[in-house]
């Protein structure tokens, strides 16, 4: 009988003076083993698996955009609604989404974190690198299905919206950091982070621009950072959209600051000290 | 070996006070198989994850320059909807291990079977504790730690993983918490003794047991 076969590779166990070449190599393959897992956990039971958390999502974003449209239909400008208010609804679901999965990534893998190599920031990290994959396959299909439907253009500068649909994802890991974080000591900190969440839609730009609200009301929402990754989508999508009210650096100081708080509270909770 | 220098661990109780596990310990553990006494709640659990290194001290540092283990025979990390071998492929990935290789291993100690493709959510509790001590025997590290051990399966099985752990024993030391002497004495040949926030070696794991029970008295 063969036992203790295989020796893991030196570092796992944090053993011995840290290198950062060493680290670095096991939190990849830490994070690779749990993108596999979760993609695998969230849709397990369901016999097509993982494609359901594209096609639902797409689903519900294509029948959102005609539903809407058909409410602007009676203007002239009817195939310029829909595509307007896909820009606007691909980013915030990513966000909403990833947000929200990102916030529950401690209380779902406590167990995994018995093995010394599995930390909290693997977890929340694992969890925003699979809803990123997901949505940008769903933005993707969205976008064919609107050139074939609505005969929309392509994205004119696609890099700038890939770094605004960035901004958002940061956004979303600093925040689920912290909602996970604290679920850890208050287990209702999830849905207070739902409700506080739920009028977010109509205060983000998903279907109207910052040029185009009163200038009191834009005063108000140019404070929120989920509004700047939203134009900041749009103004890469259109080849030309006013970039008068973004600020996207804005919006990465934000991700920042928060991401650093969240790290903060992940460390004091591993210290057993929130 | 294994390094505490000065580390102090306090946990939060329920209604915000907080209790202290370990007040600057200072504190070397030899490579040997080492026995963890103390009371319940005495912080023997605590112990281990800060061996592991699965929780951090609020001060001070853990020093390790051997390969520790996850407690042997855990389980909690299975997920149930996950195949036996999904949840060992997981393990596999996560200690850069090659994947194929472990999952033999395993599936030759287990004895599972075709239920090795089946979610774990259908096992039993032997089938699953089988899996979980045949994943934790298969992987080589130079210190293991048990928390409460070798009593699953049936009397076969007991027979079989007491003779691999004994074979891993030859190689390996171990940090094993335990209720049971008896099970102390076979393996262990020092101790450690941890009460009121404090953790004392003994070289010899008689002196530790006096000490233990001079506490109980």
């Amino acid at each position: 009988m063969k036992v203790g076969g295989t020796a893991p590779p030196r570092g796992t166990s944090y053993e011995g003076p840290r290198r950062f070449w060493q680290d670095l190599m096991s939190m990849l393959r830490t994070l690779h083993a749990l993108v596999l897992r979760e993609a695998r956990v969230r849709h397990g039971r369901s016999r097509i698996g993982y494609a359901w958390a594209v096609l639902e999502p797409f689903a519900v974003i294509s029948v959102m955009t005609l539903f809407f449209s058909g409410l602007g239909g009676g203007r002239a400008t009817s195939t310029e609604f829909p595509i307007f208010f896909a820009t606007g609804v691909i980013p915030f679901q990513y966000f909403r989404h990833a947000s929200s999965f990102v916030g529950m990534s401690l209380e779902a893998n406590e167990p995994l974190f018995n093995y010394p190599t599995v930390r909290e920031f693997d977890a929340a990290l694992s969890r925003l690198l699979l809803d990123t994959i997901t949505s940008l396959l769903i933005a993707t299909m969205v976008f064919c299905f609107l050139m074939a439907v609505f005969g929309a253009s392509l994205p004119a500068h696609i890099g700038y919206m890939l770094v605004s649909f960035a901004g958002l994802g940061l956004l979303a890991l600093g925040i689920g950091l912290n909602v996970a974080a604290m679920q850890r000591r208050f287990t209702m900190s999830h849905y207070v982070y739902n409700m506080i969440m739920s009028p977010a839609f109509f205060v983000s730009g998903v279907f109207y621009s910052l040029e185009s609200v009163p200038p009191d009301f834009r005063d108000i929402i140019i404070w929120n950072p989920i509004i700047h990754g939203i134009e900041g989508f749009r103004v890469g999508y259109y080849a030309s959209f006013s970039d008068q009210h973004l600020s996207l650096s804005y919006l990465f100081f934000v991700d920042l600051v928060l991401i650093f708080l969240g790290m903060g509270q992940l460390m004091l909770s591993r210290r057993g000290m929130m | 070996m294994i390094h505490f220098e000065g580390v102090t661990k306090t946990y939060r109780l329920r209604d915000g006070a907080r209790r202290k596990v370990l007040d600057n310990l200072t504190l070397t553990l030899p490579h040997r198989n080492i026995a963890v006494l103390g009371r319940n709640g005495a912080g023997k659990s605590t112990l281990l994850q800060l061996i592991a290194g699965v929780v951090d001290p609020d001060r001070g540092r853990v020093r390790r320059d051997v390969r520790v283990s996850w407690p042997i025979g855990f389980r909690g990390s299975f997920h149930g909807q996950l195949t036996g071998l999904e949840n060992v492929r997981f393990v596999a990935r996560v200690y850069g291990v090659d994947v194929r290789a472990l999952i033999d291993q395993v599936a030759a100690f287990a004895e599972l079977g075709p239920f090795l493709n089946e979610p774990v959510r259908t096992y039993s509790s032997g089938m699953s504790a089988r899996l979980a001590f045949g994943l934790s025997i298969a992987l080589k590290f130079d210190t293991y730690l048990v928390d409460e051990l070798l009593s699953v399966g049936d009397a076969n099985f007991k027979v079989k993983s007491k003779a691999a752990f004994n074979q891993l024993m030859t190689r390996s030391r171990m940090i094993m918490v335990s209720h049971s002497i008896p099970a102390m004495r076979e393996y262990c040949d020092c101790g450690i003794v941890v009460s009121d926030a404090r953790a004392v070696f003994y070289d010899d794991l008689n002196e530790a047991v006096a000490a233990y029970r001079a506490q109980n008295q």
